[in-house]
C-alpha cells in the first residue's frame, strides 16, 4: 500500500495532465472534477502494491476511464447531448491560441468519447497500443483500427475548420 | 495504414527533437504526415492551463482513509449482523429443547418421524419464538440485501 508521501509525489506529477485528460473526455469541468477526486480515491482503496509509476499511472487512467465510461452508459438511456452542448474547457484559457485550442476542441467532439480517449493516450500521453489496450480494456488491434479512424475523422474536420493550415503555419 | 518510423515520429513531435532523417522521412511518408499533424494539434490542445486549482493531496488521502473506514465498518457491520442472528437462533433453539425435553428425544432419538404432537402440545412458547424469529428477520432484513 502507498504512503502518504509517496502518494504525495505521485500525486503531484500527474494531476494537471490527468484533469487534463478528463476534461478532454467528458468536456464539462464539474463532471471532470468528480471523476478526478473519485479516481484518486478509488486508486488508494485499491491498496496498489506497485511503485512503478508507469504502472501506477496506467491504473489510474483504467479508473478514470472506467467512470467515465459509466457516466456516459448512464446519460446515453437519459438523454444524448450534441457535440454543441458540451462545455468547451479550452476557452477557459487566455486569447492568444484561445481559438485554434477551441477549434480543435470541437473537432474532438466529433469523436465518440472512446476515440477521444484513445486520441489523447496515444498522441499526448505517449501511451503505446498495448498499454491503451490495457487501459481502455479493449484489443490490441481494435485500438490500431479506431485510432485510423480517430485520426481520419480529425484531419477532415481539421480541413473543414481549416486549422491544418494553422498547424502547418 | 502503420509506419515502423511512428513512433519515432511521434516523440519527435513531442520533444521537438528531430534528427534530419528522421524529418525527410515524416515530410514523405503520408501515414507520419498525418501523426504528425494529429499530435501537434493535440500538443497545442494539452498546453492549456488547468481552469482552477486542483484539490491538495491532503484532501484526497483523507477522503481514501474516510471510505476505507467506511468499507471496514460496512463489514464489520455485517459480520456483527450475520454474528447476532446466529446466535439469537441458537439461543432460541436451546431454549425451546430446555422447555421441550420429549421435543429433543424425540429427533435425536431417531423414532422416524419428526415429533409434531409434542411440539405443537404446549405450543404457545413455541409458535412464540418463531413469532420472534419473524419479527427479528423483517426489521433487520435491510441490513440484510443493502447495498454495499
Amino acid at each position: 500500500m502507498l504512503d502518504e508521501s509517496t502518494f504525495s509525489s505521485f500525486y503531484d506529477r500527474t494531476k494537471a495532465p490527468f484533469w487534463k485528460y478528463i476534461a478532454a473526455m467528458v468536456h464539462d469541468t464539474a463532471l471532470a472534477d468528480d471523476i478526478f477526486q473519485e479516481s484518486y480515491v478509488r486508486f488508494l482503496q485499491s491498496r496498489i502494491e506497485s511503485r512503478n509509476d508507469v504502472q501506477m499511472k496506467s491504473y489510474l487512467y483504467r479508473i478514470a476511464s472506467n467512470l467515465a465510461h459509466d457516466h456516459w452508459r448512464k446519460e446515453k438511456h437519459r438523454s444524448s447531448v450534441s457535440p454543441d452542448e458540451l462545455e468547451d474547457f479550452s476557452s477557459h484559457n487566455p486569447a492568444g491560441e484561445t481559438e485554434l485550442r477551441s477549434d480543435i476542441g470541437d473537432a474532438l467532439k466529433h469523436l465518440a468519447p472512446q476515440q477521444r480517449s484513445m486520441v489523447w493516450l496515444a498522441y499526448v500521453e505517449e501511451y503505446s497500443h498495448r498499454e491503451i489496450a490495457g487501459i481502455l480494456k479493449v484489443k490490441e488491434q481494435s485500438v490500431k483500427v479506431l485510432l485510423y479512424r480517430a485520426r481520419q475523422k480529425l484531419l477532415e474536420v481539421f480541413k473543414v475548420k481549416g486549422i491544418t493550415q494553422e498547424l502547418g503555419s | 495504414m502503420n509506419c515502423p518510423q511512428e513512433s519515432f515520429v511521434l516523440h519527435a513531435v513531442r520533444s521537438n527533437e528531430w534528427t534530419s532523417e528522421l524529418r525527410a522521412h515524416a515530410e514523405s511518408c503520408p501515414h507520419c504526415q498525418e501523426i504528425v499533424l494529429v499530435t501537434t494539434a493535440m500538443k497545442r490542445f494539452s498546453n492549456i492551463d488547468v481552469p482552477h486549482s486542483l484539490p491538495s493531496h491532503r484532501l484526497i488521502w483523507m477522503k481514501a482513509q474516510y471510505a476505507r473506514k467506511q468499507e471496514r465498518i460496512s463489514t464489520l457491520d455485517m459480520v456483527t449482523l450475520i454474528a447476532m442472528s446466529a446466535a439469537g437462533v441458537m439461543g432460541l433453539a436451546g431454549l425451546l429443547f430446555w422447555r421441550f425435553p420429549k421435543l429433543l428425544g424425540g429427533i435425536l432419538g431417531g423414532t422416524g418421524s419428526f415429533p409434531w404432537s409434542t411440539m405443537f402440545s404446549g405450543g404457545t412458547p413455541f409458535i412464540a419464538a418463531v413469532g420472534a424469529l419473524l419479527v427479528v428477520w423483517f426489521l433487520t432484513r435491510d441490513s440484510f440485501f443493502a447495498e454495499r
